[in-house]
């Protein structure tokens, strides 16, 4: 296992970052719910955060945690599915599909959420659980999946998702 | 602003901001860092931290005795109230996200046609497996046209175009399909076997039936276990016997015939064949498989 400072990785998945703290931003503001100080980029730790007010609502939470897993997923699949074809099928390799691919992956490997995001899921899906909320009871295997992720971080697992969403769906889609 | 007294050191001009309590105590900034130096220390204590509900705490503006109104926990003024509401995306974010928007856009439909061959080769296949070679070579020729710069996919096209002529019975633009490619598909796509059957076609059309009997033979030099090759050496010999009336060739269009008739006497397709040639040895005419099946529909029986 090799290791490369997490601000390298930053600096070279730059538009993750900015996608990730854009979706928090999104459905802080489709939710209504206030925004004191966002940053979408920067060379630190952390890269970029978006700092926002608590809300009861325990839907609004869970859509502002996990809207990076929402978007950035969905770009990631997006961006590189067109990319995919050329390559694979009809082994073209244009310089553009591989730019492509590397915006798609790059913004696929910011798509987990935070631990900081999954504990505010996981607090307040264990006060919501008590109503047989849906939300909050299939919350609970999404944020331990989201704490094991985390961990394997260490293991370049945000760059394995990253690779699978982008790679290994239209894989399975096209062959 | 609010000023509060500090229990430790009794200083009465603390900024309430300034100061923490623990375990409802309250400390200043210096004594706390005297007092709790590190996290340890802290360790099952209550910690609460007072704000001061008359400094802004985005913009830390004073504002007196006046209580500001709060956003979550936090005394905002009016003004920071209002861009805190009314915050909105940077103009290089949106820059960015219209960016990654049209990136996605422009992918697709630079990258569709790719998508469309990839379709139209998919069904080009299955036609092809059907046995509808007109189609599969319509949409393999589509599919070649949508990216011209796959040299495989015309190298395909050419291919599926050669069989589709061969099945018309046009064998000497078949060959011309198959001389394209043959060096460069791989063996198992039978263009040997191709190229071979256009030179039987061709003979025959030339009325060559020497030719005929020679690419026949080597037709079945591939697979000497096939009844269609071996049947096509017993036509190429019918059409020697029947054209020059040599009585070897005869005898060896009915040697080939019953081996053909060994291995598959019961398929409509090779038992109609099998008739064609005994007709034509019987007859002593030449005459192709479709004319045969028109003057006898229902197959020819000597008299």
């Amino acid at each position: 296992m090799f290791f490369i400072p997490g601000e390298l990785i930053s600096i070279l998945t730059f538009p993750g970052i900015i996608v990730h703290e854009f979706a928090h931003m999104f459905f802080c503001k489709i939710r209504k719910v206030a925004v004191f100080d966002a940053c979408y980029f920067r060379v630190g730790n952390p890269a970029g955060y978006v700092v926002h007010e608590n809300t009861e609502d325990f839907n609004t939470t869970f859509l502002i945690s996990m809207g990076p897993f929402i978007i950035n997923t969905l770009l990631c699949l997006l961006i590189c599915l067109p990319a995919y074809m050329p390559i694979k099928f009809f082994n073209l390799d244009h310089p553009l599909s591989y730019i492509l691919l590397w915006l798609g992956v790059s913004i696929g490997m910011h798509a987990i959420p935070s631990n900081q995001d999954a504990n505010c899921v996981f607090h307040q899906a264990k006060k919501k659980i008590k109503e047989k909320n849906i939300l909050a009871i299939l919350s609970f295997p999404l944020v331990g999946l989201i704490y094991l992720f985390n961990i394997l971080r260490f293991f370049w697992a945000d760059l394995i998702y990253g690779i699978a969403i982008g790679i290994g769906i239209p894989s399975l889609i096209f062959g | 602003m609010k000023y509060v007294v500090c229990d430790v050191c009794d200083n009465k001009d603390i900024s309430l901001n300034d100061t923490i309590k623990i375990d409802h105590k309250v400390y200043c900034s210096p004594c706390f860092q005297k007092n709790f130096s590190d996290e340890k220390s802290l360790k099952g204590k209550l910690i609460e931290k007072e704000i001061d509900p008359t400094i802004c705490s985005s913009c830390h503006k004073d504002f007196g005795n006046l209580e500001l109104n709060k956003i979550s926990a936090y005394p905002i003024c009016e003004e920071c109230e209002n861009k805190i509401k009314n915050k909105v995306f940077p103009v290089w974010v949106k820059g960015f996200f219209l960016g990654v928007i049209a990136i996605v856009i422009i992918g697709f439909t630079w990258n569709w046609k790719f998508y469309q061959a990839y379709n139209n080769i998919k069904l080009a296949n299955k036609y092809f497996q059907n046995g509808d070679f007109t189609t599969a070579n319509t949409l393999m020729a589509s599919a070649s046209n949508k990216v011209p710069e796959v040299e495989d996919l015309k190298t395909l096209s050419e291919y599926f175009h050669g069989v589709e002529l061969l099945s018309k019975d046009q064998s000497e633009e078949a060959l011309a399909e198959f001389n394209k490619c043959k060096d460069i598909l791989p063996p198992d796509y039978g263009i040997s076997s191709l190229i071979i059957q256009a030179k039987i076609g061709i003979s025959f059309n030339n009325k060559d039936y020497e030719g005929f009997l020679e690419a026949s033979k080597e037709n079945l030099a591939l697979d000497s276990t096939n009844p269609v090759s071996l049947s096509s050496v017993a036509s190429a010999y019918a059409c020697i016997y029947a054209s020059k009336g040599i009585e070897d060739a005869k005898q060896n269009a009915i040697q080939y015939l019953s081996k053909a008739r060994a291995i598959d006497d019961t398929s409509k397709e090779a038992r109609s064949y099998y008739n064609m040639i005994e007709y034509r040895i019987d007859s002593k005419k030449i005459i192709r498989r479709e004319e045969f099946d028109k003057q006898f529909p229902n197959g020819w029986t000597k008299n």
